[in-house]
């Protein structure tokens, strides 16, 4: 509970010294200022500007409410497990890097008559870059390492009845249905930013639809050769854990955020896998101690197979 | 969706296949809109033959239940809910009651269009 509120509060204490670092900028160079100043700039130079009585404004807009938006998701996101410590600091290095282009703005201006003159250094890029990484250090040494607690491991499913000469084969699509409704959602979201030119947004929502749309394109499939996880369309590219290799199976709720940090391929120590929803999951014991998991509906099924596979393979060899 | 054969059963493979899905279907597992498990990859996971489980996947299509789509695969089509699954089911047994008893096709067909007219 506590660690919770402090991870959190880091990240808006992040956000808000960003936003005092780019204030101070301005106010330390402001008197050296064309106004308005540029502030957009494109390939060429400046195609947007701002008159210095907007700028502070500008400023708090946009670091606070990235920082409300971030907290609540993170408040969101910690409600069942807690808050990793590579998420508080990943969230963190953001208002860094924000903060510092800020903070650039004016410092691209200064003694300058007209603003129209005024270039964004690209060395400010790795500055940009170099304030990330220290803002997340610093907010993840704050926070200090993560509890240590495994996850709870998940029960053995029994085994399902499986006769002498009989073959079988569990297949599913990983992830949830819900995934195609959140990329189409975030397509048509994508369609509008793009139709506001903004471009940038517009590439990262788009990016994760696809990200969201080839998710449920996985399939999980269990036979007697263990778990394979294939891509549709792409049959060469596929992850197998061997039958040799699991020790049990069994089916948990996972907590994608809580427990790993998001969503994805994800590998945190002592547990990895495909997670893409919070719910039930197949949850493989590997004979290295390690735990393999696949968020995937009916995974009761599939561990019951991959138990009587298990067992049957036990008594022949 | 678990599909399981058995080589020691008289029943062809790819009916047997054929039969798991229809259960899945009935169940509820398999839902419309599903894509089914890749033909080559099923088959390589059950280890019979490509083109026994396209027999199965075959008869699926003429019973409605699932639409062969060229690329991209086999997908539960929008009307096999449960019931409709269940149905197909029922008339198989039918047939082979019919079979069992000695009655021939014809006359099974002939005994269906009886009892439709009212």
């Amino acid at each position: 509970m506590g660690r919770r509120w402090r991870g959190i509060g880091l990240v808006l204490a992040a956000h808000g010294s960003a936003a005092v670092l780019a204030l101070a900028v301005f106010a330390a160079v402001r008197d050296r200022l064309p106004d308005p100043m540029a502030t957009h700039f494109s390939g060429a130079g400046p195609d947007g500007f701002t008159a210095h009585a907007r700028w502070p404004w500008v400023v708090l807009g946009v670091l606070l409410g990235v920082g409300a938006l971030v907290g609540a998701v993170l408040w969101a996101g910690s409600r069942r497990g807690g808050l990793p410590r590579a998420t508080v600091a990943a969230v963190a290095g953001v208002p860094g890097v924000l903060g510092w282009a800020l903070a650039a703005v004016p410092l691209a201006n200064t003694d300058l008559a007209d603003a129209s003159g005024a270039r964004f250094d690209p060395l400010m890029l790795p500055v940009m870059a170099l304030a990330g990484v220290l803002s997340a250090t610093v907010a993840g040494w704050l926070l200090g390492p993560d509890p240590e607690a495994g996850p709870e491991a998940a029960a053995a499913e029994a085994p399902l009845e499986l006769a002498a000469g009989e073959r079988a084969v569990w297949s599913r699509a990983a992830g949830a249905r819900s995934a195609v409704w959140l990329a189409a959602a975030l397509l048509v979201a994508s369609a509008a930013l793009s139709a506001l030119s903004q471009w940038l947004p517009a590439a990262v929502l788009s990016s994760v639809a696809v990200v969201a749309a080839a998710s449920t394109l996985v399939r999980v499939v269990v036979d007697d050769r263990g778990l394979s996880l294939v891509w549709f369309g792409l049959p060469w590219f596929r992850k197998r854990i061997p039958l040799e290799q699991i020790e049990t199976a069994g089916s948990r709720e996972v907590a994608p955020f809580a427990e790993f940090g998001g969503w994805g391929y994800r590998v945190r120590p002592g547990s990895r896998g495909l997670v893409l929803y919070a719910g039930r999951a197949l949850s493989l014991r590997l004979r290295t101690g390690k735990e393999f998991v696949v968020t995937v509906e009916d995974s009761r099924s599939a561990a019951a197979l991959l138990n009587a596979l298990i067992s049957r393979r036990g008594t022949e060899g | 969706m678990l599909v399981r054969v058995d080589t020691a059963s008289p029943v062809p493979l790819g009916d047997q296949v054929a039969a798991a899905v229809r259960g899945a279907i009935a169940d509820g597992r398999a839902a419309p809109g599903d894509r089914l498990p890749g033909a080559r990859q099923l088959a390589a996971s059950l280890g019979v033959n490509v083109h026994t489980v396209l027999r199965g996947y075959r008869k699926l299509s003429e019973e409605g239940l699932i639409e062969l789509r060229r690329g991209r695969g086999a997908v539960v089509t929008a009307g096999a809910g449960p019931a409709r699954a269940d149905l197909v089911a029922r008339v198989r047994s039918l047939v082979a009651d019919a079979r069992a008893l000695g009655l021939g096709d014809e006359e099974l067909l002939a005994l269906l269009r009886t009892c439709q007219e009212r």
